[in-house]
């Protein structure tokens, strides 16, 4: 009762929030009618409705195929990888940025660091692969350091393709990530760090001491929400390292949906396969959450 | 927090709910679902067969006409493009065109919201849909009814005539019947041709000749090695391609046996020959591995830097036309096609003979009788011939040949964008009959890089060629569990051409490909055979014929 009267209360200001949610309806939750393909054969000239039930034949579709295993193997590695290596680099840089002196370095520092995430993935992807063709720069420099005999073609070894494309979604992402870090520890109190100063506290523990804990709940959300989307590699950027000797360690649950689902004008499996996966973030962003609540007490919800 | 938390709960249980209601209700009445408001008969007029088509009422319409490329520049302007001022003088129709992805196709079908005339793929699953589903308007009714003049190849309407209706619903550019396009004087060009560099011939004085023997062939590629030919400071590559087919197509690949059965060109002897060949090239370290790497781009890069002394297949090799005309002693000329073990005569694909632009009158449209007789003016050989040769009444036909006015011509050199804009439209492109162009192609004054184009085409291509289409049109139904197989097939595939290639003898290739195989027909392969020999069957009913590949019609 108490909680309706105050909504009474501030019925203006609450209704400021309508036209977001009205978006939210539209844009989000009536598109969602659209996932009952997923169990139709859907035919495009029918309709969604009169369409056929085919109740689970496009997830058993999915789960029998052969390429299964590898594009999950593939989807799984490079997202562990990229949380691992993408996910602590951006806290890194941004506790490194915080600590400049504020001034023209610090500025053009992060600057720099925030470009590259503003080119396309085909112009990233582009200076990337001609920096590792045979006559390259990263070729011709290991060969005069001696790490190699002869020039290397670095795209047709397969087995780099995790590494590569991890490198390269770091380099890409890294500026543009800490940008969340370094407003959070701009928002930490500057007396906090003059008193640990006066305390005697190397520079080091008032990274470790003061800004990571005063930060520990962003990390918390945003790795919740990396986790949530570890069955997501995107397609551009997989397709733009993708090539025919790298394929074994490039499919990925993205790419091979689009191959042999929306490339084949099948509509109802790749509906399937989405629904599928969005479950299982679902799940894991749950798992996440709670985990993240019991440990740092701080959660998405 | 606790009520607060409560309270965030029951509103967004509130809202969750409201948005299931209001999906049911969207999904509902949000498609008409196919075609029930659809007109189901034409109506009449009176046709005075004195006056063209398009003559018959001009009378100032709109149509809508909508393109499913989003790259193409559409645009209807006849006050400042002399092409559009002539359409619309002539048929009093304008055209608001639009222009978006096959997505946007999609949606448009999806919620029935086609406008007048749709153009898109002709080998798309969209159109087969649009004809299935009832969307469309038989373009032979309404050729019948409204536009006896059309000027359509009698091959076209056989072969896009829908086999469930037995109608034809389609006007596709660039579309070619074998037979009839030689009859009008044209000619069909194939991509299937071996090029290496003149100026390096000369220069390690390797006869051209030699090139179509595969010793020949190699010899010239390992010349091109152990003299360590610089172009422009860089190091030429031998060989650059990986196309398997081709080179199996010129070692006398066949596609159907004596049976009259489709083979899959992957179990063919040639086919095999041809990988090993590849294999060979690799192990002499006569290509490069970037082959299996490199895009489009940097490929056409390579061969613009002159990087490149041969290759297989015109297309791979874009780029050499640049390079001819920045140095045209870099001519990338002809070197012909390699003989094959089996001593038999090459048969190449030919530029795809299906066509490309399939142009549809929607049962939507507003005056199907007017849209018709636009397409019957379109599908005039001035049509197509102005769009190569310089805008309309901008050349003439002298001694069998289109001649570019002086004043266009100039025109075109001094701001060929400009020219563009102001003669030209991508309408014409759509619509394009080439076999015209083609046949009033103007041989006087060709370039060296156009001599060899023609002399290559004379004496490689022409006779070699057979009718790609019914032998290409017989892959599985978008959205069908054949199609995944296809695709999962051609996945598979492309993982193990290249080990193939770079294995280190040629019985490691040779095991790699048969393992291939097998697993192939473990996934699905030899199913996939069956099926599309059924198709293969069906197109040969179709076009009349018992055999259709030219070594089993002679």
């Amino acid at each position: 009762m108490k909680s309706k009267r105050k909504f009474q209360e501030q019925l203006v200001l609450q209704s400021m929030v309508l036209p977001a949610l009205l978006a939210l309806l539209v844009f989000a939750y009536i598109p969602m009618y659209g996932v009952v393909i997923a169990f139709k054969d859907f035919d495009i000239t029918m309709g969604i409705s009169a369409s056929p039930w085919v109740g689970l034949k496009h997830f058993k579709t999915f789960l029998v195929d052969p390429e299964l295993w590898n594009v999950m193997r593939n989807t799984l590695i490079l997202n562990v990888l990229g949380t691992l290596v993408c996910f602590p680099a951006p806290i890194i840089l941004a506790v490194l940025i915080n600590e400049m002196p504020t001034g023209r370095f610090k500025k053009t520092s992060q600057t720099v660091s925030y470009l590259p995430h503003f080119l396309s993935w085909v112009i990233f992807a582009g200076l990337i692969l001609e920096m590792l063709r045979p006559n390259g720069i990263v070729s011709d420099f290991c060969v005069k350091l001696g790490i190699f005999d002869s020039p290397v073609n670095f795209m047709a070894k397969g087995s780099w393709f995790y590494m590569i494309f991890v490198i390269a979604s770091l380099i890409k992402g890294l500026g543009y990530g800490s940008i969340i870090y370094v407003a959070a520890l701009t928002g930490v109190d500057e007396e906090i760090y003059e008193a640990a100063k006066m305390d005697g506290c190397s520079r080091f523990q008032r990274i470790w001491h003061i800004a990571l804990p005063s930060i520990r709940g962003t990390i918390a959300v945003m790795l919740i929400l990396q986790i949530g989307s570890i069955l997501n590699t995107g397609i551009e950027q997989i397709f733009m390292f993708q090539n025919v000797m790298n394929i074994q360690f490039s499919e990925t649950l993205d790419t091979y949906v689009y191959k042999v689902g929306i490339a084949q004008g099948r509509m109802a499996y790749s509906a399937a396969v989405g629904l599928l996966k969005s479950i299982v973030s679902v799940i894991l962003l749950v798992i996440a959450n709670t985990a993240s609540k019991k440990i740092t007490e701080r959660g998405l919800f | 927090m606790k009520k607060l938390g409560q309270g965030f709960k029951r509103y967004m249980a509130i809202l969750a709910g409201a948005a299931m209601l209001a999906g049911c209700a969207g999904g509902g009445g949000s498609s008409k679902e196919g075609s029930e408001t659809a007109p189901t008969a034409l109506p009449e007029m009176d046709y005075d067969a004195s006056k063209a088509s398009w003559e018959q009422d001009k009378t100032p319409i709109e149509l809508e006409w909508f393109v499913a490329y989003d790259w193409a520049a559409m645009n209807f302007d006849p006050d400042n493009n002399q092409f559009d001022q002539y359409v619309y003088e002539n048929t009093g129709v304008k055209i608001k065109f639009s222009i978006g992805s096959q997505e946007k196709l999609n949606m448009l079908i999806a919620t029935d919201s086609l406008p007048d005339i749709v153009t898109y793929d002709a080998v798309s699953s969209e159109r087969l849909a649009l004809e299935n589903g009832g969307r469309l308007w038989p373009l032979d009714e309404l050729v019948e009814k409204y536009a006896p003049d059309m000027q359509t190849p009698q091959g076209m309407i056989d072969w896009y005539r829908n086999k469930k209706d037995n109608k034809w619903y389609v006007l596709v550019g660039y579309f070619y019947d074998l037979k009839e396009a030689y009859e009008r004087g044209g000619y069909i060009e194939s991509h299937n041709m071996n090029f290496a560099r003149k100026d390096i011939l000369e220069q390690l004085g390797i006869d051209p000749d030699s090139m179509t023997t595969k010793e020949g062939f190699l010899n010239a590629l390992r010349k091109v090695k152990e003299a360590n030919v610089q172009y422009e400071g860089q190091t030429v590559i031998p060989y650059v391609a990986d196309d398997a087919e081709c080179l199996a197509e010129q070692f006398g690949l066949d596609r159907e046996d004596s049976n009259g059965n489709l083979l899959n060109i992957k179990r063919q002897p040639e086919y095999l020959e041809a990988i090993l060949f590849l294999n060979q090239i690799y192990r002499e370290g006569l290509t490069t591995d970037e082959i299996f790497t490199m895009d489009n781009t940097l490929r056409k890069q390579m061969v613009t830097s002159g990087s490149v002394f041969a290759g297989t297949r015109v297309n791979y090799l874009n780029g050499k036309d640049t390079l001819y005309y920045e140095n045209p002693n870099a001519l990338m000329m002809g070197v012909g096609h390699i003989g094959g073990d089996g001593g038999k005569e090459a048969i190449v694909s030919p530029s795809p003979t299906a066509g490309w632009a399939a142009t549809m009158i929607t049962k939507n449209c507003k005056n199907p009788a007017r849209a018709v007789s636009l397409l019957s003016f379109l599908t005039r050989e001035e049509i197509s011939l102005s769009y190569s040769y310089g805008g309309i009444n901008g050349y003439e036909i002298v001694d069998g040949e289109a001649v570019i006015k002086p004043e266009r011509a100039e025109e075109r050199k001094a701001d060929s964008a400009a020219f563009d804009a102001k003669y030209r439209s991508t309408l014409q492109d759509l619509v394009c009959d080439y076999v015209w162009v083609k046949k009033y192609e103007p041989k006087s004054g060709m370039d060296e890089l156009e001599q060899d184009r023609l002399h290559y085409q004379k004496k490689w291509v022409d006779g070699h060629i057979f009718d790609d289409k019914i032998f290409n049109d017989v892959s599985p139904d978008s959205g069908s569990d054949f199609a995944a197989i296809d695709a999962q097939l051609t996945s598979y595939w492309s993982q193990q051409f290249p080990m193939m290639i770079m294995a280190k003898s040629p019985e490691e290739a040779k095991q790699v490909y048969d393992n291939a195989i097998a697993q192939m027909d473990q996934m699905g392969m030899d199913k996939l055979d069956a099926y599309k020999n059924e198709r293969f069957q069906e197109n040969k009913k179709k076009m009349g014929l018992e055999m259709a590949w030219p070594r089993n019609q002679k």
